[in-house]
Parts: C-alpha cells; structure tokens; sequence
C-alpha cells in the first residue's frame, strides 16, 4: 500500500495531470497506429515528433471559431462546454492513488455513472444545433449508444458495490487489501469485468464502436461543424473517457489508481495502459 | 441461332424490316412503332432469349436521329444490333425499352440529354450529364453550334 | 381520418433526405447521391452525375485515331491500359490488320497488371471504407511496385498510352520481364496477408454478408458487368466468351458466386486477382520476338462501316462502337461504360438497408465516376 498523497498540491496536480494527458494519449496513438500501418506516424516535430501534439493544439487554439449562419447558437457554443465539463467531473472522482482524487464522496461510484450519464446531453446538443444532418444523423447513432451501454457499465458496476458494501471509492479500494475483487469474488466478478471493459470501451466511441463519427460516411459526425478549440473540446473528451476505463483498476484490482506508488499498483497500471492503447490501435487496423 | 435463323425469326415478326449483313453483327433496321414489339417477342421467345442490352447508343444522321441497340442472349451468345431511328428532328419521341431490359434506363437518359430524343413510358426522362441552365440544346447533334465551348477547326 | 390516409401524411412528413455530395470520403469521385432515409434505413437512392463530365465522346467526332487513345486514358483511369487497347483493337479490326504475337502478349501482360493494380486499390479504399484505414496503406505499398512497372516500360504511371493502332508505340523495356517476375514472386506472398487482414474479419462479414443482394436475372437486365456481375452468377467475362488478342490460348477460370451479395462480390475480386497473376505467369516467359509494331499508314482512315469491339475492363465490359464515314475522324464514338451500369443498379441494391451498408455496396460495385460521366 502506498503512502497518503492525500496533499493539496497533489490533487491539483490530479486536475493539471487532466489537462496535459490528453496530449500524450493522442501522440502514443498516432505512434502505435503509424507502425502498425508500415509507416512512421509524427517524427518532425520535436524528437521522434513528440512535440507534435502541442503544434496541434496550437494551430486549434489559432484557428478561426467559424460561426454557423443558421445553428441555435447558444446551444452550439455550449454542447463542447457540456461535454468537457461532465468528463472533467467523473475524472475528479477516480482515485489516482491512495487519497489522490479531487472528491471522496460516499457515493463515489454513483456520481461518476451520473455525471458521465450527463455527456450524452453534450452529444446530442451538439449534432443537433449544427443544423446539418449527418451531425444530427451522427450524433443519434452516439447517443443511442451511449444510453444502451450505460445499462451495461451499471450493472456491472452494481456486482462490485455488492462485494464491497459500499459505494465510496476508497473504501472499494481498501475492501480488496486482501486480494483482488477479480479473484475474490471468482466468477461474479470475472464477468462483471468483461462485461465492463467491452461496454465502457463502447461507451468512449472508440473502438470498435466508432460508428458515431464513421469517417467513411458521415465526415465526421457530430462535431462535423465545429472548428478550432472547440473542435478539441469534442475530440478531448473523447480520448479522456479512455480513463474512466481506468476507473476498473481501483474497482477490479484494488490497486488505488495507475500513480500509486506500491509495486503491485505499478504493476495493474501497466497491464491497464496496454489494455486502453491496444483496443484503440487496434480497432483502427482490423475494424 | 445462326445469323440467317435469326433474321427469318425477325423478318416473320416485322416484315418491315429491312436486314443488313455486316461482318459482325447482322443489322435490323426496324420502324421506330414496331421496334418495342420486336424487342420483347427477341427477349421472351425461348429459342433467342435476347436478355442482355449491351449497349444503347444515339446517332445522328443529318436527315434523322438512330438509336442502335446492341443485344445478346446469355444462354447462346448470339449478338444481333437493332436500329430504329426518327426524322422528326424537333420533337423526336421514339419507345423506351425500360420495361424489357432495365439498364436501358440511364442509356436513355444519356440519349436524351445529348440528342434530344424523348423516350415514351419512360420512368424518369431527365437529363443525366449536362446542367440545364448552362447548356441549352442538344451537344451531339451535328448541327450544334457553340461559339464558346466548341473550338471548330 | 382514415388509417390509410393518416398513415400516408405521416410517411410524407417522414422522409428526411440527405446528400451524400460530390465532395464526399468515399462515393470515389464526384458522385452526388439524393439519399431518401427513414431513420437510418435508405428508402432510395437517386446518383446525380455529370459533375466530370468532359465530352470525350464529342471530342474524338475531330480527333484523329491515335489521338483518340489519349483520351480514352481518362475515362476509368484505373485501367487505362485496358481502354486504350479498346480503341485500338477495334480500328484495327475494323482495318482487318493482324498485329504481331510480340504486341498480343505484351498487351495481354499489362492490361492484367492494370487489372491487379485497379483491384488492388478497390481492396484499399474498400477497406478503408469501412473504417480498417490499415487497408490502404498495404495496398498502396503493393501497387506501387506495378506503378514502377508501367512507368518505366511506358513511360506514365497511371496514365499509360501505351498502345496505338497497330501495336505498341514501343518496345518494352530490357527489364520488363524480370521485374514483372519479381513483382509476382512478392505478390503471391502479399496476396494471402490481405485474406488475413480483412477477409476473415467478423466485422468485415458482418457489414458485407446478405447485404446489398441482386439476383443474376437482375444483373443481367441492369447490365451489371464484370466482378459485381460475376458475383450474382451472371458470366459475363468478354476475355472468355468474345475473346480478343491471346486470351482464347490462355488457361483462367472465371471466378462465379452465386449469393449477389457484397462479399461475393469481394471475393470475386480477390480471386481475379489471382487469376490474373495466372494468366501473367503463362505469357511472361514466352514473349515471342518480333516487331512491336505493324506498318500502318502514316493517316489511318478507316472504312465506311460501324465496328464494335467489347473488351474487360477492370470494372466490367467496355464497349467501344465506332461508326466511321470513311474519314479520318470517326463519324460517332459511343464508349459503352460498365460504371455506369453498375451504378444504375445501386437503388435496387441499397433500398431497404442503413446508411453504412449503402457505403459499403457503393464500395462493393466499385464504380469510377470520370467513367460513368465520360
């Protein structure tokens, strides 16, 4: 078990890390997809191109926020805010490390699923008032998704509040100290995780459930319409619900979070990131 | 069949119709009001079959406006070429064989849009290709003149 | 109200039309599709074309032949070669002129490298299509060794002219065969990597099985040709029934499905290419030596006559008819495209399916659109 972190300039340092992850999420893919299409992805920006990220975003934040003459445009400006902001909240609950989270609530499990519940409202904001019907088309296909695997991820997160008794995460968390919920709770469990990383995976529009913003056919679904920053907005949370898949290291293998300092953390953390970085890549090559 | 068969089997159907042996393909020259009877008796009948259209094509003489069709059978792969044609040059109407083989529905339209010849019964006789607010009249007629577009030598 | 006419209000009310426009990832080229949906389900499909159209057929009524097989480069560039031999096996016919055996095989060579290069680039963007972007750089990486074949025998990669009335405008390259040896030898092994990427792929069956079906009595009277018709069961290759230069001494089999659906489609596809790679095996060794070219007159006038020549393009069946007043420019040029027959297929094929699946059938059909609008 790690030592507290629970410090005050840790947890901010929780939100910072937010913030910056995204940037290297979106290098290891490019990376990883590059090599695996025989071809070498970003390597003029920076050494081995790693500073191509930050020349993205960059060129996001310069470039123009074009208005469109016939949206709603109060929706149209907020549904980016929405989305970012509901993701934002879920992350501030997951537990990094031993008291590494922004909020220790004592229904630590129920606001996360309520507060990602709320994302899809930003979805479907968006296609909508981008007055064009392969957003809208887009946007339905994602929200439709979004709410039939929510059944999913519930449920199968109910099976670990029953083996903890109780939904506060670091309780979850100190309920496995002696041993994982994967081997404790055998079989329940076992299927509990599946069922959780296949509908969570679907649940962030990537995989092999992208037909959200199907490329091939509908441009880019619904956020088709959106440019500069606000572009990122749609794209970033994207890549930051990958971590809510991260919320199954605490839940299913009880190590507090990928930054805790005990081995045997570092270890899960490890077989998690390959996890999230494989299904990404690998849905853009067999999919 | 053998070319002659054939042509006995369409001259039996259209006495009208005036045969012409070239060395590939034996010609039918038929009355533009006949031509849809002829063509679905060469498609139904057992022993010709004629199921496939190959291709569609508009011609225009100087006194008349042709419609060639070049058909084959699957079943025996004998090719026979149909033609039918219209003097009337201002408003040419001929019959659509949409009904008897269906890919004639965009032939049609093509014919159409670069010559100017209606299809009677035809689903949708639109233009296909050319835009009508740019060009007016009907470019594949020999007697077509556009100072800006076409470039006479 | 009655149920019937509340029923009809509300299906008017309902139809909600989208464009999938001429500029679009994946209608490969201009093609703009009117989409009439319910929902997600496609209830027609209406192609707007004529967006490249160029008037090649109105063109080559004042070109001279030869001329005439540069354009004939650009209408389905992906077998360029193919048409360009169209064009000129018709005038000779016509002349009654026989080329050398040299031209005869070299000619059957190239047109079945285009024929693998313009499958090869199908299999890409009909991966690609359908999400698997891995798709397109394998097959590109593949093609461009065929590329690199053509230019340096003819001089363009993909815009090839290669071919002139009479035979070739000249000679292969001293390293034309062993090239074209080498390039097999690493083909046959890429091949079977493409099987395992996409063919055997849940996802890939999932999205092409049972969709997209047309009956071979349909295929025939929408005229679908080639690899989209041999995938209904409609035997329609010109190289076996009509054969022209060396194909009636040739040993291929004509790959027949009998489903019409897309996959079978796919399939038929992916065994072309190996038959292809048959048929190359068979003449490359025994080029005979010879003349590249025949005499031809200085201007070729062709005699007062109509001539038709059909050949298998890499889409399906050419047609090139040329109606000739004994001049030495054709009085009327018709070039009966298989793109575009394919296409008037596509409302039958997609009605009653989603939005993915029209892609998917449009990627199937494998229609190039300068070759629909000539």
């Amino acid at each position: 078990m790690g030592y507290d972190m629970g410090n005050d300039h840790y947890r901010s340092c929780v939100l910072l890390f937010y913030a910056v992850i995204g940037l290297f999420l979106v290098y290891a893919e490019r990376k990883v997809c590059a090599f695996m299409q025989c071809r070498i992805g970003p390597n003029r920006v920076g050494p081995y191109g790693i500073i191509q990220t930050i020349a993205d975003l960059f060129k996001l934040l310069m470039k123009e926020l074009i208005p469109i003459k016939n949206a709603d445009k109060f929706l149209f400006n907020l549904a980016p805010f929405i989305v970012i902001i509901t993701t934002f909240l879920a992350i501030a609950a997951i537990p990094f490390a031993k008291g590494l989270h922004a909020i220790d609530f004592n229904i630590g499990i129920f606001y996360i699923l309520a507060v990602s519940s709320m994302s899809v409202i930003g979805v479907l904001l968006a296609g909508w008032s981008s007055n064009n019907k392969y957003s809208l088309i887009g946007a339905m296909r994602s929200g439709a998704q979004i709410v039939s695997y929510e059944l999913s991820v519930g449920l199968s997160l109910i099976t670990i509040i029953v083996l903890a008794g109780s939904m506060q995460l670091s309780t979850i968390v100190e309920a496995q100290a002696d041993g994982w919920f994967i081997f404790k709770g055998h079989i329940p469990a076992i299927i509990a995780f599946i069922i959780y990383l296949i509908a969570a995976t679907a649940e962030t529009n990537r995989g092999p459930f992208d037909l959200a913003e199907a490329e091939s056919e509908l441009t880019a679904g619904y956020h088709t319409e959106y440019s500069g920053i606000k572009f990122a907005f749609s794209i970033w949370p994207n890549l930051l619900t990958c971590l809510l898949l991260l919320l199954s290291q605490p839940l299913f293998s009880g190590e507090a979070g990928c930054l805790s300092t005990s081995a045997a953390g570092k270890r899960s953390t490890i077989l998690w990131i390959i996890y999230l970085r494989s299904s990404g890549s690998l849905e853009k090559h067999f999919s | 069949m053998e070319n002659s068969q054939l042509k006995e089997r369409i001259l039996s159907l259209v006495p009208e119709a005036e045969i012409v042996e070239t060395k590939q393909y034996l010609n039918a020259i038929i009355p533009k009001e006949k031509l849809h009877f002829l063509a679905k008796s060469l498609r139904e009948a057992e022993d010709t079959s004629f199921d496939y259209l190959f291709c569609l094509t508009g011609l225009d003489l100087m006194d008349s406006l042709e419609v060639i069709y070049h058909i084959e059978s699957t079943k025996y792969h004998h090719c026979i070429v149909l033609k039918t044609s219209t003097t009337d040059r201002e408003n040419p109407i001929l019959d659509s064989v949409t009904d008897i083989w269906h890919t004639a529905d965009y032939h049609e339209r093509e014919v159409f849009d670069f010559f100017g010849i209606k299809f009677n019964n035809h689903p949708d006789m639109r233009k296909l290709f050319l835009d009508e607010t740019r060009i007016e009249g009907f470019p594949f007629r020999k007697d077509y003149v556009d100072e800006i577009n076409i470039v006479e030598r | 109200m009655t149920e019937e006419n509340k029923n009809s209000g509300l299906d008017k009310e309902e139809e909600y039309i989208i464009n999938i426009g001429p500029q679009h990832p994946s209608t490969h080229g201009v093609l703009r599709l009117v989409v009439s949906l319910k929902g997600e389900i496609v209830k027609s499909v209406e192609p707007h074309c004529g967006y490249i159209h160029r008037g090649i057929e109105k063109m080559c009524e004042k070109l001279t032949y030869p001329q005439i097989i540069h354009l004939t480069d650009r209408l389905d560039y992906l077998s360029a070669h193919i048409n360009n031999e169209a064009v000129c096996l018709c005038v000779e016919k016509a002349l009654e002129i026989e080329v050398p055996e040299r031209v005869k095989y070299i000619r059957a060579i190239l047109s079945e490298l285009t024929r693998i290069q313009s499958h090869e680039l199908w299999w890409c963007s009909f991966g690609m299509d359908m999400g698997a972007t891995t798709c397109y750089f394998y097959g590109l990486r593949d093609r461009e060794k065929v590329l690199d074949i053509f230019e340096e025998t003819c001089g363009g990669r993909m815009i090839v002219s290669y071919n002139t009335p009479g035979g070739l405008m000249n000679d292969i390259h001293p390293n034309f065969q062993k090239r074209v040896k080498e390039f097999l030898k690493h083909f046959r092994k890429k091949l079977p990597e493409y099987d395992q990427l996409l063919t055997g792929n849940v996802i890939m069956q999932e999205r092409t099985k049972n969709i997209g079906i047309i009956s071979r009595e349909d295929a025939i009277s929408y005229g679908v040709t080639g690899p989209s018709g041999r995938g209904s069961g409609f035997s329609c290759d010109v190289r076996k029934h009509h054969p022209y230069g060396i194909y009636d001494k040739v040993d291929f089999v004509e790959p027949l499905y009998k489903t019409g659906d897309t996959f079978s489609r796919y399939k038929v596809r992916m065994d072309e290419m190996w038959e292809s790679m048959k048929i190359i095996e068979q003449l490359i060794d025994n080029i005979p030596e010879g003349d590249y070219c025949a005499k031809m007159k200085p201007v070729i006038k062709l005699p007062e006559g109509e001539y038709y020549q059909r050949v298998e393009a890499a889409r399906g069946e050419l047609g090139v008819y040329i109606n000739s007043r004994g001049d030495k420019y054709p009085y009327r040029l018709k070039l009966r495209s298989p793109s575009l027959s394919n296409l008037s297929a596509l409302n039958l094929l997609a009605s009653g399916f989603k939005i993915a699946d029209l892609i998917a059938i449009g990627g199937s059909l494998d229609y190039v659109i300068p070759d629909i609008d000539r």
